[in-house]
């Protein structure tokens, strides 16, 4: 599979699928850095100073015991990080991992949750599913503070096989049931709310998981897990299939589940392969991924350099990513949000066209706004045709048909009867056709894809 | 003005690559999609119950000791049962359903369900979408629904034949089983966002930006998920138009109950009585995977089953439309017969189904559970398959071969007056 080349296009590509998109001069920073270097530095985070992120949280004066400000404080992290990749994988475990507040009820452990997903983004998948076993959100979420010795709940056994590691058909019912046992007494401290081991509640009695017998604890059936085939494949499918393209060959899969198990389970060691693989920069993983609402509206807000009005509390765009199909921390199930093709459909394509319009439109200093001449101001377009071009760029767009193209120009060139006039770029054009603009280019159905 | 273009589509079929396993778009092309009338006149409501519904505690078996023995915190007195027949009885929360079933209006069908049960939601629950007992959930595969709307009701090019409906908090995400090839179900979570909005200080541009959105939605691909979004686009502006229109016939005047599947039951009627040519119409409930604590959650749930069914048949009767509505309800799974160590119950697998209208021979059928001969799981094992339940429904309400739609032949319950 031929690898495109290292030009903008690439470049917004994978800041699209590593991050949430990113503004021309983001896509500038790293094409002048090299594709080597680029990914590296994607990679290896650590390093790069992030305080841009603390500053503008700081600046809203959230209180986290709030809902609504815990998915703000995490949009904001979304904007304005220097670390896409680390966001990115915190969203991506998130929905993995998927633990919902309409359950746990305590905002303070979904955000303990969000930290751990965010220490543990690239880390050691054995280290992270202990850690995961262990996260007071998740034992409430899955019911574990309920399992006890003699009265097994098999609700964290059962989707720590199916949906955390290996997938349906890697183990059975006696397993489930088995895994159970192990993790009796697995619970959390009522007052302190921290992970807390019963003994008194633990079936120290002997078990049979996978073909191994022995009085496991919940970290040997974790260990067990972590060391599967069945998991490498699982893990290594679901990372390529979010970051990459769908249906991969198999030997794509084979390769990465590989690398999984001789590095010991790195997540890292993981995605530097997807990453660096001609397949991430092939024809066949450009655009063919639908943006989830999340990538839709944080993208949006970022390339459009908007300002977020957080004395709000942005409620219009909370409120938009939840009719859009996506309220971060409150995914619907234990399985995620299904994704995909299955993001669109009338009702939220048209929430998704509403939020455009809302922000394209907005003239207050409540919610987002933003400020299309300012966009301008970096620019020579004055003609219609160079400010379509203008925003197609602004917007990350490098392969919108030509037709597209033409029909936006017109639009622009239109007079409100139909008829065909002669865009002037005037401060009266700028607030009532290019904001049409934007807007419109918002509902193109190759914006909806990554 | 209508801007579905189906028919651009034509030409592009087998380019189309979601996967091996993608229904191929072949959208039918139309001259005029605005409520088109619906070809029999009728409608079905499926009421999805999801997370598994203890059926158990639903349909209660009150002289069944087993059922006793192995529920000592959840089992319902016998003395507080309503008992329905000689050995079976409804929740005590169920008094408006009761009613309804003593009026012969509903018809229960105890222990459905298929072989080899998947004791996993997500996969049981994609089972009982595409009425396939050996589908794996993360392909995307036709719905047995959306398989019926692409041979019944295509054709009309109406988009509001086939409609999925939330009840305003969070999103409408499609089921599963509306799934189709020849069409894209309208998804409405609330009727006043369902509109395409623009600029309000430019009402005079507004045509302008209509017009420019059809134009760049139809554009030719060979995407798939291109084709997707362009033809969902298309069919939301030509939806939400003729819906705006058609809701206006509707004055409340029937009291719903104030919980999910009151308001989408009563949105179901307000479609239903816009005359909009829906004849299919999928609600959901959720909350019913009752791991513990189980008493007081499926308490409410039951009651918004028994209250929102019953606001929703006296409705009906009074639009004149008890005839020609069909409600049908399953959830995914039933649950463990031994209630577990936290006051509730784990994945099962059998449980009832529920179909109500005036169509229906009300009663039970099938078999109820034998509670001394479990699996190895220690869960129910079914007497008759869901699939009977879809087939008896297809073949007697909507008049459809059910044998091209589910797969093969099974047998007709009988539940249906024909």
């Amino acid at each position: 599979m031929c690898a495109a080349e290292w030009n903008e296009r690439s470049v917004a590509h994978m800041l699209r699928r590593v991050g949430f998109g990113a503004t021309p001069e983001e896509i500038k920073f790293y094409l002048d850095m090299g594709q080597a270097r680029a990914i590296d530095y994607i990679l290896n985070y650590e390093s790069i100073d992030d305080s841009e992120v603390d500053r503008q949280i700081a600046a809203a004066n959230l209180d986290l015991t709030k809902t609504s400000d815990l998915i703000l404080w995490w949009v904001l992290r979304m904007i304005f990080t220097k670390r896409p990749l680390q966001e990115k994988m915190v969203f991506f475990w998130h929905d993995h991992f998927a633990t919902a507040i309409f359950k746990v009820k305590e905002q303070e452990l979904m955000l303990q949750q969000n930290q751990l997903f965010r220490k543990f983004a690239l880390g050691n998948f054995q280290d992270f599913l202990l850690a995961v076993s262990q996260d007071p959100a998740m034992i409430i979420w899955l019911d574990n503070f309920t399992n006890k010795k003699g009265q097994p709940n098999e609700n964290y056994a059962r989707e720590l096989n199916e949906l955390f590691s290996m997938g349906v058909g890697n183990y059975t019912e006696m397993d489930v049931k088995e895994a159970a046992r192990a993790f009796t007494g697995w619970s959390i401290n009522r007052r302190t709310k921290e992970f807390q081991f019963e003994t008194n509640q633990h079936d120290f009695g002997t078990k049979t998981f996978l073909g191994e017998t022995g009085p496991f604890n919940g970290d040997d059936i974790v260990r067990i897990i972590s060391g599967k085939p069945a998991t490498a494949q699982f893990i290594s499918k679901k990372l390529f299939e979010f970051f990459a393209f769908q249906n991969p060959k198999q030997s794509t899969i084979d390769n990465l589940a590989n690398i999984y198990l001789t590095s010991r389970f790195s997540i890292k060691a993981v995605m530097q392969a997807i990453l660096t693989s001609d397949e991430f920069f092939s024809e066949k993983a450009f655009n063919s991924i639908v943006k989830s609402p999340t990538e839709y509206v944080v993208g949006t807000l970022k390339m459009l350099k908007a300002t977020i009005d957080t004395r709000g509390k942005a409620g219009d765009i909370l409120n938009s990513l939840s009719i859009q199909g996506q309220t971060l921390f409150n995914p619907p199930s234990v399985s995620g949000w299904d994704g995909g093709i299955e993001w669109i459909n009338t009702s939220t394509l048209l929430n998704r066209f509403n939020f455009a319009n809302t922000l394209s439109s907005n003239r207050m200093t409540r919610g987002a706004t933003i400020d299309p001449k300012a966009l301008l101001a970096n620019s020579k377009a004055t003609k219609s045709k160079d400010v379509v071009d203008f925003f197609l760029k602004q917007l990350g767009l490098f392969d919108v048909d030509v037709l597209s193209n033409k029909t936006l120009k017109k639009y622009l060139d239109q007079n409100d009867d139909g008829s065909k006039g002669k865009f002037t770029l005037t401060d009266a054009n700028i607030d009532k056709k290019v904001r049409g603009l934007i807007h419109l280019i918002i509902t193109l159905p190759d914006y909806q894809l990554n | 003005m209508a801007h579905s273009r189906r028919d651009f589509l034509k030409g592009t079929i087998g380019l189309l690559s979601l996967s091996i396993a993608s229904p191929e778009l072949c959208f039918q092309s139309s001259s005029n999609v605005f409520a088109a009338p619906n070809p029999s006149g009728k409608v079905l409501v499926v009421v999805q119950l999801d997370g598994g519904n203890d059926g158990l505690n639903t349909v209660i078996p009150y002289t069944d000791k087993a059922y006793y023995d192995a529920r000592p915190m959840l089992a319902i007195a016998e003395s507080s049962v309503l008992k329905a027949s000689d050995n079976l009885g409804f929740h005590p929360v169920m008094s408006k359903f009761k009613s309804l079933f003593d009026q012969k209006r509903i018809a229960v069908i105890q222990n459905t369900g298929y072989p080899n049960p998947n004791l996993s939601h997500f996969q049981s629950r994609a089972i009982y979408h595409r009425a396939d007992p050996t589908t794996r959930e993360e392909v995307f595969q036709l719905g047995w629904l959306g398989k019926y709307g692409d041979v019944k009701l295509s054709d009309t090019g109406n988009p509001l034949s086939v409609i999925n409906l939330g009840d305003g908090r969070g999103s409408a995400a499609l089921p599963k089983s509306l799934v189709a090839e020849k069409l894209i179900p309208a998804s409405i979570n609330s009727f006043p966002l369902y509109q395409f909005q623009t600029d309000a200080k430019y009402p005079a541009d507004r045509n302008n930006q209509i017009n420019t959105l059809a134009k760049s939605n139809a554009i030719k691909s060979d995407d798939f998920n291109f084709l997707y979004v362009e033809q969902t686009a298309l069919d939301a502006l030509d939806s939400s138009q003729s819906l705006q229109a058609g809701i206006t016939k509707y004055t409340p005047t029937i009291k719903y109950p104030e919980n999910s599947l009151g308001v989408q039951l009563q949105m179901a009627a307000q479609v239903i009585a816009g005359d909009l040519g829906a004849q299919v119409i999928h609600v959901t409930l959720g909350g019913f995977d009752t791991h513990s604590g189980q008493k007081s959650d499926h308490e409410e749930l039951l009651t918004a089953i028994s209250e929102s069914f019953d606001a929703f048949y006296q409705d009906l009767v009074r639009l004149g439309k008890a005839d020609s509505v069909l409600v049908m309800a399953f959830s995914e799974f039933g649950r463990r017969v031994r209630e577990n160590g936290s006051a509730g119950t784990d994945h099962g697998t059998s449980g009832p189904m529920f179909v109500m209208g005036n169509a229906v021979k009300g009663g039970f059928y099938s078999n109820s559970p034998n509670l001394t001969n479990l699996d190895n799981t220690g869960n129910t094992i079914f007497d008759i398959d869901f699939r009977s339940v879809y087939s008896t429904i297809l073949s007697d309400w909507l008049l459809t071969d059910p044998q091209p739609i589910l797969g093969g032949k099974f047998e007709n319950v009988g539940f249906i007056n024909k």
